[in-house]
């Protein structure tokens, strides 16, 4: 079905004909619009999720090695894992990080005293804070006029609030609190020259399996290593989880796109006098399919606009943003979620395979049924005037 | 068969679907050729099978035996998607005039323009100097339903002979015309077989009967189109 030019005069007719019948084409621009809005949400808010995960976990590092013990997580001398870890070909960079769970006011929070914990991009604009003070992430305290800050681990701990986490990084500083060296150790019960754990940076990321072992071996103590690859596969788990909960709730949209093609195909029936008649005017059934399809198209193409638009909006500026993360997830603790091209491509191309592609193929199918007639018994189907 | 310009009617049968068994068949081997540049006028009782014989003329109808051609090609053994493209050359007055009531009388006209693929510049040029022809040039903007009988007449005739089409059939076109208005209809069509279109007319309409205008007559009776003279 090839346009040019020449099909001018054919889009005009085609909007003509949308404003025989206002009334019922918004309510049909309605209900695409709704019906790309639900989908479009779902599958944002999954697409989102899974890009801004991504970019986060590309700036953690390749490994993270932990001491455990009989009573599970321990601390371990800074020098002495350093040292193991450097006799390891292909561990690059091991830094010792301090870091550990405390009580807050509004529940656990995660304590972090030196920067190799927090992303390089969270901690622009902000200066580390000193004994006494702390930046902390949005979830950490219900009232942000408040600047004390409480915390409670093997030691209690009065700090002054400084500063906050930008939103954006919300993913991973939600429950964040910085604070100075010797606050953490005090906090945390450690001793001068423990670490809480070590991350370490692979020269090839396909070797992670391989020096995991390696790095085990080395340590004169038990550890538990992580992969970048056990994050980003838990979280595409959780992503799938999220994809299913998405298209559960996509079913009532799915029903009322059954329902508008439906009614596509119905509203046929009713045209057959008006087909016959364009018919017996020198209409072909090629010029008929045309107009069906350009009057669909121009019907559908801003209630996908405002359909998507509107779904951009809810997943990704607030307050809308946390209502659709309540409505996906069950909780409104959102990081702020962001958007690559592909991830908007394919988000695109799942809405055209759930929405555009049936909605046209109903007004296709539908159309080459009624005019395929001989254009007498189409005029005699409806009475005339 | 010689190409013969024009149309023309071969053996030509039609009886309605169910109705093969029925006494008498709407048309029974009708023979008959309409030329270009001629006025034909078909006369004949209510009944009688005048519209069914436009609507084979058409293409909208295929006739059970006998056949069409049309400029000596055989319209109605065409598959539907051929006889679609070469109604383009038709135009047409339905006795029920067929108007879309709630699109305007210039709306009305596009309609058989549109598909022609014309610019736009064109179709309104012709379109407004074919308003002026019918006495309509006031009323273009409105609904077709606004218009009076007569008028709604006028806007069907100008249907059929806007995009000047090489063949123009028209069923009882001045049946609610008043003498004047009958007269410049007839004109038109002159005008239109003057430029090289057949023209075929059915009618029971006094003022046609007597009309000089047309070149020949017939009579449709028992399914037979015989030649008639003229009064």
């Amino acid at each position: 079905m090839k346009f040019s030019l020449k099909e001018y005069p054919l889009l005009v007719w085609a909007a003509r004909d949308i404003l025989r019948r206002p009334g019922r084409e918004l309510l049909v621009s309605a209900c695409l619009a709704s019906v790309t809005f639900l989908i479009a949400v779902a599958l944002l808010f999954s697409q989102a999720m899974e890009t801004t995960w991504n970019q986060l976990m590309a700036r953690a590092p390749d490994l993270i090695v932990r001491r455990i013990d009989a009573g599970g997580w321990a601390p371990m001398p800074a020098e002495a894992a350093v040292a193991a870890a450097t006799s390891v070909p292909g561990a690059l960079a091991p830094t010792p990080r301090l870091w550990g769970v405390a009580t807050g006011p509004q529940g656990p929070v995660t304590v972090v005293a030196s920067p190799g914990v927090i992303p390089e991009t969270t901690q622009q604009g902000l200066t580390p804070p000193v004994s006494g003070q702390a930046i902390v992430g949005q979830g950490v305290t219900g009232d942000t006029r408040d600047r004390r800050l409480i915390l409670t681990g093997q030691d209690r701990l009065q700090l002054t609030i400084i500063g906050t986490f930008p939103a954006e990084t919300g993913l991973a500083t939600h429950d964040l609190v910085w604070m100075a060296p010797a606050d953490a150790r005090r906090l945390l019960g450690l001793s001068p020259g423990q670490t809480s754990d070590l991350a370490v940076n692979l020269f090839h990321e396909e070797e992670e399996a391989a020096i995991q072992a390696d790095l085990a071996d080395a340590f004169p103590w038990p550890v538990r290593i992580t992969g970048r690859s056990d994050g980003v596969l838990r979280h595409h788990q959780r992503a799938v989880h999220m994809g299913g909960i998405a298209v559960v709730a996509c079913v009532p949209a799915i029903l009322a796109l059954v329902w508008i093609v439906a009614g596509t195909a119905a509203t046929g029936s009713n045209q057959q006098a008006h087909w016959g008649l364009l018919k017996s005017l020198g209409w072909t059934t090629g010029d008929l399919v045309r107009l069906q399809i350009s009057r669909a198209v121009l019907l559908s193409a801003p209630a996908l606009a405002a359909g998507l638009a509107s779904a951009h909006a809810v997943v990704f500026y607030p307050p809308a943003a946390g209502i659709a993360a309540w409505w996906i997830t069950g909780s409104q603790r959102l990081p702020a979620l962001v958007l690559n091209r592909s991830g908007a491509m394919i988000t695109l191309l799942e809405i055209a395979a759930l929405v555009i592609i049936p909605y046209l193929a109903a007004v296709f199918l539908a159309t080459v049924k009624q005019v395929a007639n001989e254009p007498w018994h189409q005029m005699m189907a409806d009475p005339w005037n | 068969m010689e190409l013969t310009p024009g149309l023309t009617c071969h053996r030509l049968d039609f009886h309605w679907p169910g109705d093969r068994s029925a006494k008498r068949p709407v048309l029974a081997s009708v023979d008959a050729r309409f030329a270009p540049g001629r006025l034909t006028l078909i006369t004949g009782e209510t009944g009688a099978g005048k519209s069914t014989l436009l609507h084979l003329l058409a293409g909208l109808l295929r006739p059970t035996g006998g056949e069409i051609r049309a400029d000596g090609r055989p319209v109605s053994r065409w598959p539907s998607s051929h006889r679609d493209l070469w109604r383009r050359n038709m135009g047409i007055v339905f006795q029920h005039l067929a108007l879309v009531p709630d699109l305007s009388a210039a709306e009305n006209l596009l309609l058989p323009l549109v598909p022609r693929k014309m610019a736009w510049s064109g179709m309104q040029e012709q379109i407004h100097e074919r308003l002026v022809d019918a006495d309509l040039a006031d009323l273009g903007q409105f609904p077709a339903r606004e218009l009076s009988g007569g008028q709604r007449q006028r806007l069907a005739m100008t249907r059929a002979l806007v995009g000047s089409p090489r063949f123009i059939l028209a069923d009882e076109p001045t049946a609610f015309q008043d003498d004047d208005h009958a007269r410049r209809m007839i004109a038109q069509l002159q005008t239109a077989a003057d430029e090289g279109a057949v023209i075929v007319v059915c009618s029971q309409d006094p003022r046609l009967k007597g009309s000089a205008a047309f070149h020949h007559r017939c009579h449709l009776a028992s399914g037979t189109l015989v030649r008639s003279n003229p009064p």
